[in-house]
């Protein structure tokens, strides 16, 4: 029995052990488990008579003691202690920590998210809102402030593509529909919680290639050869950059330097400084302001008396009523582009337009012929109309005979091309043309004055006012030519031109237009018209009568002879009407090939009819919107450091055969120039170095 | 290097490399499912995670299979070098789930303990293999818990050699010697650093002093001396013996210490990697 017992208490896995045992003198019957008989009964003869604590025992407790500590620390940190998570597997990434760290916050006017709710922003189910049957997912969450940039990741598709484009996408890989169209959320790619200086956009090629099944083990060797990249699409402004080189500037011995016309110091683009063109003034002006001054210093017919023989109408029996002398003479000359388009606008005037001859010019017209006498006098008759029209109607007068020509109530731009229409001007014309009166008559008494006169007279003190006398200072005549009445003001104009042919005036004897030199409208006596000279280049009135042209192309009515200058480098929808022109393999930035491609790869898309605002962003070279999210990506800023390419030249080489087309001049790029420095070891050839993987429809498309 | 001690190494390699090829082999088709995951878009640290946690479930057996003595389970010393190759494996799939330290608190907490196991493992386990080597050194192998009752005997052996050498003038020095330096030395506990690091600086010492005192010693003092020399070498062997067995238990220990509380925190690890994260 004592063997047993002893057997027992020293083996090794025994909480405690006899207090003699380490002096070499155990008790036979020693400690089994915590308890000693023996030691109880004998403890005051024997000190070292009590059970000593095993290494075991020491063990058990501590092992207890640390399970004790986790578990009270697991749930203190699951109950959410101290505001910040411990649960949290690590700090946010920057922009989303600074997101979540205010106390409060209003995220796309949810509910606000406060210290204590802050993980529920992210994770669904957090802040008891959502009951369980309604599952909200994550990627949903993050889309609640994405949705904003990226409006297609709403389907979790491919690149987010949908529709067509993303069957378009699905049929040019190898992958299955089904792995294809499986929605993806955002964390698969998205990794947070990594802390603060985590690059959260930050994927890997071999990430990539989960749907990309053809495997590019380095972009050198792997990667296709590109397809007319970046040349893909045609220019707004048309600029041939071989003959500028070799003809315009070896002419005038300037340098052809690159970064003249493309780099923009002060601004950013999406591939850094560098833009397709910069403005006018800073690439073009020094040669091209001439050459417009010059094109543009006739003005702009806006309406102009036919010459008709009234004499030879009069012995025919036909009457034209009273009609300017100057204009009287002979029946000759061609009813101005502008013109054209009010006389159709008009009640009748498309039939008359008919009537008139082809080319245009009245000299055609045989006076002997009856049918021709009549159009004379209807011509006549309409020019006085339109005359009074816009004499009388003003600018909504001059706004609706435009509107009349288009389809579609454009309203700004209308607005835009009646903005600037002198009604006064078109009244004194009236008056010294038909009622032979230098003078305009001052408004009828019924006429509203315009408000600033009204004002004075608000204004002007009694007699008993303190400051009644003071004329000076409350009467604006006095006070700013300006305040007078615009009728008296245009009379003194009128007076002023007509002292212009008399040398005894005093007025020096020159031209309106020089007096014009900065645009404006006037009264040509000379060719018997009312007359708009353009500001310069850009001319805002100017364009959108070229806008209106463009958009009535079916019209085979004359062009305006100066937008000839204008279409020189402004291409806008002028291929269109050539048979040479390429079917579009691309979308363009003029309104028209937008369309025509759209309809040719049959993509249902917003901008299904041109619109005024589309066409008049072709005046200006198209700049890449920062939102657009194209297939692929390129900066300049880092490639223009290194000294082998900082010359553009290095890259962009024109080809030696000359193209019409601008965007065809340049060869394009290949591969290998990239590939030279883009390698795994060196600049880098992952995937999202070049490719963007939110591409959206709009950037699909554009960058494809 | 002689060709004798490569024909005793070569053996040892070769018993080992079968193993560590197979931990190689394990490693790599871990880190080929981790990767197979995560290029299809899927939480690959779902993959290494679980796999972490049936390693730790087999890890555990061990210590069910201590407690199973009767059951014909396989031989305990291929349940031992099992747990310690599948450690090391251990090892390979959490450098291939985290980073060392990983950036939450709770995580943190997790690897720490993680780390604070696999390396209390990594120590025992060279302290299991350079043990056997240390004590086959001393001579025959004593029981842990036989120690102090031998210890005991030894020094009961050397004071009654020393009450006999006292009685007589050709021995009175070593019972003069045994008085000042010995008695304590045989009824005393080794220090901690000793049993940390066990050395024989104070054997030498104590030797090479009895050894002094035989210019004081006739003929028979000297034999007693010989005998109060070995008396020395045994009390000494047997405290080696003792220090290198508490170094082999204390880590065992140790491994276990913070086993509870790294299981506590796996699983919350786990039941918060699932409430909280979308893919998986």
């Amino acid at each position: 029995m004592v063997d047993a017992k002893m057997n027992h208490y020293r083996l090794p896995s025994q909480l405690y052990k006899c207090g003699n045992s380490p002096h070499g003198t155990p008790c036979p019957v020693g400690p089994l488990g915590g308890r000693c008989s023996q030691s109880q009964s004998d403890a005051g003869n024997d000190p070292n008579c009590r059970p000593l604590r095993t290494l075991r025992w020491w063990s058990r407790s501590i092992q207890l003691a640390a399970a004790l500590v986790a578990l009270i620390g697991v749930s203190l940190a699951w109950s959410n202690v101290g505001g910040k998570s411990p649960i949290s597997p690590g700090p946010l990434s920057r922009s989303h920590a600074q997101l979540l760290t205010s106390a409060k916050r209003n995220i796309q006017g949810d509910s606000a998210i406060d210290s204590e709710n802050r993980c529920a922003a992210c994770h669904s189910g957090l802040d008891g809102s959502q009951s369980a049957e309604i599952a909200i997912k994550q990627s949903d969450l993050c889309l609640k402030c994405h949705l904003q940039a990226m409006p297609d990741a709403v389907h979790g598709s491919p690149h987010d593509l949908h529709g067509k484009s993303l069957e378009e996408l699905v049929a040019s890989t190898d992958r299955t529909k089904s792995v294809a169209y499986t929605p993806t959320e955002c964390s698969q790619c998205h990794r947070e919680h990594q802390g603060p200086s985590h690059n959260l956009s930050e994927m890997t090629s071999q990430r990539c290639q989960a749907c990309h099944q053809t495997r590019y083990q380095s972009f050198s060797t792997d990667h296709p050869e590109f397809k007319n990249y970046p040349y893909r699409r045609p220019e707004n402004i048309e600029f041939n950059h071989a003959k500028h080189q070799d003809i315009y500037f070896a002419k005038k011995g300037a340098s052809f330097d690159c970064k003249t016309c493309h780099i923009q110091s002060d601004q950013v683009g999406v591939v850094g400084q560098v833009f397709r063109s910069v403005p006018f003034e800073q690439a073009c002006a020094s040669c091209h302001t001439e050459p417009i001054k010059s094109a543009i210093q006739d003005g702009l017919i806006v309406l102009q008396i036919p010459s008709i023989n009234r004499k030879e109408l009069l012995g025919s029996g036909s009457d034209i009523g009273n009609w300017p002398e100057q204009a009287s003479q002979l029946t000759d000359g061609i009813i101005p582009p502008i013109m054209r388009m009010l006389i159709e606008s008009e009640p009748g005037g498309e039939a008359l337009l008919s009537e008139l001859p082809a080319t245009g010019r009245l000299v055609e017209l045989d006076v002997s012929n009856e049918q021709s006498r009549a159009t004379l006098v209807k011509l006549s008759s309409m020019t006085k109309q339109l005359l009074r029209k816009l004499g009388n109607e003003g600018q909504p007068g001059f706004r609706s005979s435009v509107e009349k020509l288009v389809s579609t109530s454009e309203g700004p731009w209308l607005d835009q091309l009646a903005n600037g229409v002198p009604p006064d001007l078109f009244r004194a014309a009236w008056y010294e043309w038909f009622e032979e009166r230098k003078t305009v008559p001052r408004l009828s008494g019924s006429e509203k004055p315009p408000a600033s006169v009204r004002l004075s007279s608000a204004l002007r003190p009694s007699d008993d006012d303190l400051l009644s006398g003071s004329e000076s200072l409350l009467n604006p005549k006095v006070q700013d030519p300006l305040n007078g009445d615009p009728a008296s003001l245009l009379n003194s104009q009128i007076d002023s031109q007509s002292k212009e042919e008399s040398p005894s005036s005093g007025f020096k004897d020159s031209r309106s237009f020089d007096q014009l030199a900065y645009g404006g409208w006037m009264i040509d006596r000379q060719r018997m018209a009312i007359v708009y000279v353009p500001t310069g280049h850009a001319d805002q009135w100017l364009s959108k009568w070229i806008e209106l042209e463009e958009m009535r192309t079916s019209s085979t009515q004359p062009k305006i002879g100066m937008a000839t200058q204008c279409r020189q480098c402004h291409c806008l929808n002028s291929r269109l009407s050539s048979p040479t022109a390429p079917l579009p393999t691309a979308p363009l930035p003029t309104a028209k090939w937008n369309v025509a491609f759209r309809q040719a790869n049959e993509v249902a898309l917003k901008l299904a009819t041109v619109s005024f605002a589309d066409l008049n962003a072709c005046w200006k070279s198209s700049r890449r919107a920062a939102n657009l999210r194209p297939i692929t990506k390129f900066d300049h800023t880092p490639h223009l450091t290194l000294p082998s390419i900082s010359d553009c030249r290095s890259c962009h080489q024109l080809t030696a055969a000359s193209s019409q087309f601008a965007h065809e001049e340049f060869m394009p790029m290949q591969k290998s120039q990239c590939s030279s420095c883009h390698q795994a070891n060196a600049a880098g050839d992952s995937c999202t170095q070049c490719h963007n993987y939110h591409v959206g429809v709009k950037g699909w498309l554009d960058g494809k | 290097m002689s060709g004798v001690s490569l024909r005793a190494i070569l053996p040892r390699i070769g018993r080992r490399a079968i193993p560590i090829t197979v931990v190689l082999f394990a490693w790599l088709v871990l880190r080929a499912l981790r990767n197979r995951s995560a290029y299809s878009l899927q939480n690959e640290t779902f993959v290494t995670g679980y796999s972490l946690a049936a390693i730790c479930v087999l890890l555990l057996l061990l210590g069910l299979r201590k407690r199973i003595v009767s059951l014909p389970i396989g031989r305990m010393a291929i349940w031992q070098q099992s747990h310690h190759y599948l450690g090391l494996f251990s090892v390979g799939a959490y450098s291939l789930h985290a980073s060392l330290i990983t950036n939450g608190w709770l995580e943190s907490a997790l690897a720490i303990n993680f780390w604070g196991i696999a390396l209390s493992g990594i120590v025992g386990w060279y302290v299991n293999h350079s043990s056997p080597r240390l004590l086959r050194a001393t001579g025959s192998q004593i029981l842990r818990q036989d120690i102090p009752e031998r210890s005991k005997l030894i020094a009961t052996h050397a004071y009654e050699l020393a009450i006999a050498s006292a009685g007589n003038n050709n021995s009175a020095a070593l019972a003069d010697h045994y008085q000042t330096y010995l008695s304590p030395f045989f009824a005393m506990r080794r220090s901690w650093g000793y049993c940390l690091s066990p050395t024989g600086g104070k054997r030498r010492r104590l030797l090479a002093e009895l050894e002094n005192i035989d210019r004081y010693l006739g003929e028979e003092g000297r034999a007693q001396r010989r005998k109060m020399s070995s008396f020395v070498q045994a009390k000494d062997d047997l405290d080696f013996q003792a220090a290198i067995q508490n170094r082999i238990r204390l880590w065992a220990a140790a491994h276990t210490w913070i086993l509870g509380s790294f299981l506590i925190l796996a699983v919350a690890h786990v039941v918060i990697a699932h409430r909280f994260t979308s893919t998986w």
